[in-house]
């Protein structure tokens, strides 16, 4: 199935350039976005990652169409 | 005194003389420093009740024990003064340099009292006190009086001033430090206006005691250390608080068209990564600060050019989305403008996307206004922030805030806006914490004064569900009285929650403990500092009960009461403010009315 990819700030860098943090991926059923996210090499404890805008329960997995959304955790604005 | 200098400078500019006064170490203790001080001193000397405007209101600078320490981000001030825009009480903070030179004079307050019959700014070096003719400057913008000041009095002082917006008492007015730093929120620039003092020149060789001099440069530099370390990759040095209009437009709490929605449709061209490639021309950084959070930055697009500092995300959610404004150049001009004016931009922003939906609903005619104010309408909303700062024609009318626009046609509600204080950044329908933070503050919808949204949004010290609000009333009142210390100590709040405080949400002063204690040698437990924070707290909310608060006022604006999000993951959610009070109040120790029992106050020391 197919889900979306968020990353901003600096987690940009994430992904090509040319992407500017966005890609759709292709992910098998029972994926999780914490396991997306750490695939990427992003450290999970520092990070924030929503899906749908919304903190995960644990284990809760992707369905077609969500949007997997990462930051790094920091003070606010 | 370690950390205190235990000096105060109360200046009467009626009669233009000033005096020098001694703190009492026990009172020092008990009060922290700064903020906290502050109330106490405008508790004693003025009534809650009188005017903003009037002789009687008390504007009160203030530094805390770690400013000009080696604390890390040991560098800020609190304005502390009632509020022409609000009726109560505000603490406006700014970094910046001016700060740590204000500390240098070797005083922790000056104390401005009366109101000069002509205008005057004040030049204090060291003990060397003196109120100066400033009737040639009056009228001048931000940068100019700046300039023209330092050239007065000498090149390596530091001024905070007031701009034409001050001048003409407009409600959002700020007062400006080192030109592009703000005291901005709740009209403190209008307090300085109203008694005709346009600036403060400070400079000094004082430096503040050590109770552990050796023990403070270890551990506040190792922690300094450790700041920086983990900033050179950091988001807020790379993007500076511009990153955010990404997080709050996915949580679908961006500010947009006046909070009528929380997602924005050109969210991307007024983001950081925006904002970089556009108009950065480096980070900046308050004196010393290893964050480095500042947005230098310059416009050359036609018809907005400036250089300057901003914006920061606060200034990008009140002139851009909440304006339905996508125009990058144009909301960084409108940031210059507003501080060469010396504006608050949140209450500028918020005021203009205010009358902007009233214009469009047709309650606010054409004729009033002169031509159309539509959301979207970038140079609008530049023209009616420069006739506002000026008091021009409409301008007028919107130089005193959205909630005296907005009940001045009858329809107070399209004012967003707790007792009478613009919002912030953060939609309360999907940030419930914050939501009783607006309603509970003392100063009304700021977001400074106990900014849950760090664990809400941001993750810091950990992610908490936003739209639940099991906790929160606990969270609250614990974050409410954690940046009373902050702001006491001189600290800035981005610093001090992330490394300062112990790592679960319920958040105590731990290192901010010790820091507190090298200083000052006042042997504070986190408990002790944070029952000290509660004081403080108390005394303030005693000031908005004089000045005639009633629990009436512990409320949101019904629009996000009644109204439901329709987008994002807070769809259906309104906040739900007035099921948290009650138990908000007996966390406090008030009464079903919101006021605060005598038991409490026993408590505390405050009876």
């Amino acid at each position: 199935m197919k889900v979306h990819l968020k990353l901003i700030a600096t987690y940009r860098e994430y992904l090509p350039p040319e992407n500017k943090g966005k890609a759709e991926i292709e992910v098998p059923a029972g994926t999780t976005a914490v396991y997306i996210i750490a695939n990427l090499g992003i450290p999970i404890e520092e990070s924030v990652v929503l899906v749908d805008g919304r903190s995960p329960n644990p284990g809760e997995t992707l369905q077609e169409g969500s949007v997997v959304f990462a930051f790094p955790a920091t003070a606010g604005g | 005194m370690n950390g205190w200098y235990g000096k105060i400078l109360r200046v009467d500019l009626t009669n233009q003389t000033h005096t020098i006064e001694t703190v009492d170490p026990q009172f020092a203790k008990d009060f922290i420093g700064g903020r906290g001080w502050a109330i106490k001193y405008l508790m004693d000397g003025m009534d809650p009740a009188a005017d903003a405007l009037s002789p009687e209101n008390m504007l009160i600078f203030a530094t805390g024990p770690l400013t000009g320490s080696p604390a890390p981000t040991g560098n800020r001030y609190m304005v502390v003064t009632k509020s022409p825009l609000t009726g109560v009480l505000t603490n406006s903070n700014s970094g910046g340099d001016f700060p740590t030179w204000m500390k240098r004079t070797g005083f922790d307050l000056f104390i401005f009292e009366g109101r000069a019959e002509k205008p005057v700014y004040l030049w204090v070096n060291d003990d060397q006190v003196e109120i100066r003719s400033a009737e040639h400057i009056w009228g001048k913008q931000v940068p100019e009086t700046t300039d023209i000041m330092l050239a007065e009095t000498h090149k390596k002082a530091k001024v905070a001033c007031i701009g034409p917006a001050g001048e003409r008492l407009v409600k959002a007015a700020a007062i400006m430090n080192d030109k592009d730093r703000a005291a901005a929120r709740s009209g403190v620039g209008a307090v300085m206006g109203s008694k005709n003092l346009k600036g403060v020149v400070a400079m000094g060789t004082h430096k503040i005691g050590m109770a552990d001099y050796d023990g403070m440069q270890t551990y506040g530099r190792a922690m300094s250390r450790e700041v920086g370390e983990a900033s050179k990759t950091s988001v807020l040095r790379i993007y500076g608080t511009p990153y955010v209009p990404d997080v709050t437009n996915e949580m679908g709490i961006l500010p947009t068209r006046n909070f009528q929605t929380g997602r924005f449709e050109g969210v991307e061209n007024i983001n950081g990564p925006a904002l970089n490639a556009s108009f950065l021309l480096r980070p900046g950084a308050c004196h010393r600060c290893p964050i480095v959070c500042n947005r230098i930055t310059k416009v050359d697009t036609p018809g907005y050019e400036g250089e300057g500092e901003g914006p920061e995300y606060e200034s990008i959610g009140a002139l851009g989305s909440s304006c339905g404004v996508d125009n990058l150049a144009a909301i960084t001009k409108a940031n210059y403008l507003c501080n060469e004016y010396g504006m608050d931009t949140i209450t500028v922003g918020m005021t203009i996307s205010c009358a902007m939906e009233m214009y469009e609903e047709g309650i606010i005619p054409e004729s009033d206004i002169g031509e159309p104010l539509k959301f979207g309408d970038a140079d609008g909303m530049i023209k009616f922030l420069k006739k506002m700062a000026l008091r021009e024609g409409f301008g007028d009318k919107l130089a005193e805030g959205s909630y005296a626009l907005a009940e001045s046609y009858g329809h107070p509600e399209y004012s967003m806006s707790a007792k009478k204080l613009e919002f912030p950044g953060y939609d309360p329908r999907g940030a419930k914490g914050m939501g009783l933070l607006y309603a509970t503050s003392n100063i009304g919808a700021s977001h400074m004064m106990g900014d849950l949204a760090y664990a809400e949004v941001f993750g810091t010290p950990e992610k908490i569900d936003p739209l639940t609000i099991e906790n929160k009333p606990a969270l609250i009142k614990r974050w409410e009285d954690s940046f009373v210390i902050i702001d006491a100590a001189g600290l800035c709040v981005f610093m001090a929650v992330r490394y300062a405080f112990d790592k679960n949400p319920m958040i105590m002063p731990d290192r901010l403990t010790k820091l507190m204690n090298l200083t000052t040698g006042a042997d504070y437990t986190p408990e002790t500092l944070m029952q000290a924070a509660e004081r403080v707290y108390n005394l303030e909310r005693l000031f908005l009960l004089k000045a005639g608060i009633t629990k009436a006022d512990d409320t949101l604006p019904p629009r996000f009461l009644e109204e439901p999000l329709t987008e994002g993951p807070a769809a259906g959610h309104v906040a739900e403010t007035e099921k948290m009070l009650p138990e908000f109040y007996a966390l406090r120790g008030w009464d079903e009315h919101g006021v605060p029992t005598q038991e409490k106050l026993e408590e505390l020391g405050l009876e």
